[in-house]
């Protein structure tokens, strides 16, 4: 196999480079060679840049496929952040990159399992919309959980 | 506390500025439901339906969750726990399926939970059932007989002790591919020939009703036996596709196969290595079967050729 190289362009129009073998572990890229050869530029207008340089990190990895499970964990286990592993779990749903996108998810859901519910809403960032009053009444709607 | 509230966001928002790189898109809010839902598939079921009071928008999102995860450890009274997994299973979306559903339970299970949560995931298209139980008041799986499940490709039913009867699930599942049990009573004589697509079977400390096991599974490939306490033996194999056997235990039993050994065979035994072997001499056909045994301590075993079976 001729080693083709497809070029992928940021959401801020940035442009990386990757062997065509490597990147086709991306469904959605898969396809799109698949469909049209995928010569030109790959746009990929969700995705800023720092995090598809995180994703091209993670195709070029050269792991044996037994060391694979270890390494997508070591990977986004060394990229911690919340606000990181969501871009980065975002990323891999578009390009389809289930490992990935799994081992992001189940990292989110990790680092918020100990949380309080104010912990959970500072970490994933959601602004509380309900006053005190209509908070308290849906926690006595699900009392039953608490 | 708002007003806390608030000014702990805006550290936390001046923190992000810092580093340039983060704006406002990395919000769990602004994600494609789809991915919400992966990450609340990761949380205890009791934590994913606590994420209702988050916020407006997050009310009814852990009731469209592909996986549900009942752990009675969240909870300090066992009846709270029975009454967390009603509330749960009602106020459900009714029309998204549960892929995987796991429920592990302390003390002594009423056949009625365990009835509703069965029936639940086998209504909702279940494909990984998983549940762990520490005793059930009836002695029984409620397993029905009429229970029966296209969907199903795992299954584990694994209970702390001896008292589970297994009722014959031959026949219920047409797509399983791997099958657990853990200390269950098995009463029927072939219980393991009614799945087609079987590719992996574990049997963890079960008893068997007779000394005499059948397997009959066409695609099975690997078959784990764990028997400390309970006896069998002889074990009938009619599994051509059979790659690896592996035994821990103390007494191997006869193994009878109809289609020559498994490529593998692992055999851990606690008291007396030299007698396992010996009973795998008795069938004959070894020469194309690696066997590695090793007691307690560790691997004393021999192999006896590596030829792959073709």
């Amino acid at each position: 196999m001729s080693k083709k190289t497809l070029t992928l362009m940021s959401k801020d129009k940035q442009l990386f480079n990757i062997e065509e073998h490597l990147a086709v572990q991306s469904v959605t890229i898969r396809n799109m060679v698949k469909e049209d050869g995928a010569s030109s530029v790959i746009p990929l207008p969700r995705v800023d840049s720092e995090t598809l340089a995180l994703v091209i990190e993670y195709l070029n990895r050269q792991q044996a496929p037994e060391e694979d499970e270890d390494y997508v964990k070591k990977f986004v286990d060394e990229r911690g952040e919340i606000p990181t592993l969501l871009e980065l779990a975002q990323a891999a749903l578009d390009l389809d990159i289930k490992k990935l996108m799994d081992a992001a998810c189940m990292k989110v859901a990790d680092l918020i399992k100990d949380f309080t519910l104010e912990e959970v809403r500072e970490a994933l960032r959601i602004e509380n919309d309900r006053t005190p009053e209509e908070e308290k009444a849906i926690r006595d709607e699900f009392q039953w959980a608490f | 506390m708002a007003a806390k509230r608030k000014t702990r966001s805006d550290q936390q928002c001046q923190k992000q500025r810092k580093r340039p790189r983060r704006t406002e898109e990395c919000r769990l809010d602004s994600l494609p439901e789809s991915l919400q839902l992966h990450i609340l598939s990761f949380l205890d079921a009791k934590q994913a339906v606590q994420t209702s009071v988050l916020a407006k928008s997050w009310i009814s999102l852990w009731t469209r969750t592909p996986v549900l995860r009942f752990n009675y450890i969240a909870f300090r009274k066992l009846r709270a726990f029975d009454k967390f997994v009603y509330n749960v299973l009602r106020f459900r979306d009714h029309a998204v399926k549960v892929n995987t559903l796991t429920f592990i339970r302390g003390g002594t299970s009423s056949a009625k939970v365990l009835k509703n949560v069965l029936d639940y995931a086998f209504s909702h298209g279940v494909s990984h059932l998983e549940f762990f139980i520490q005793r059930s008041r009836s002695g029984l799986w409620p397993v029905c007989p009429r229970t029966s499940s296209d969907s199903l490709k795992t299954l584990s039913l694994k209970s702390g002790n001896y008292v589970i009867r297994c009722p014959s699930l031959s026949g219920m599942f047409k797509n399983l591919a791997v099958l657990h049990l853990k200390g269950a009573v098995l009463k029927n004589l072939e219980p393991f020939s009614g799945f087609p697509m079987l590719e992996k079977l574990v049997l963890d400390d079960c008893r068997h009703a007779t000394t005499t096991m059948t397997v009959e599974a066409t695609r099975l490939a690997y078959l784990s036996i764990t028997s400390h306490v309970c006896r069998i033996n002889r074990c009938h194999l009619n599994t051509p596709n059979l790659r690896l056997f592996e035994y821990v235990g103390s007494d191997l039993p006869k193994l009878i196969t109809h289609d020559g050994l498994p490529t593998y065979v692992y055999i851990e035994e606690r008291c007396c290595a030299r007698g396992c072997l010996n009973g795998f001499t008795g069938i004959g056909g070894g020469g194309s079967t690696g066997v590695v045994s090793c007691d307690g301590e560790g691997v004393i075993g021999k192999h006896m050729g590596n030829q792959r079976r073709k």
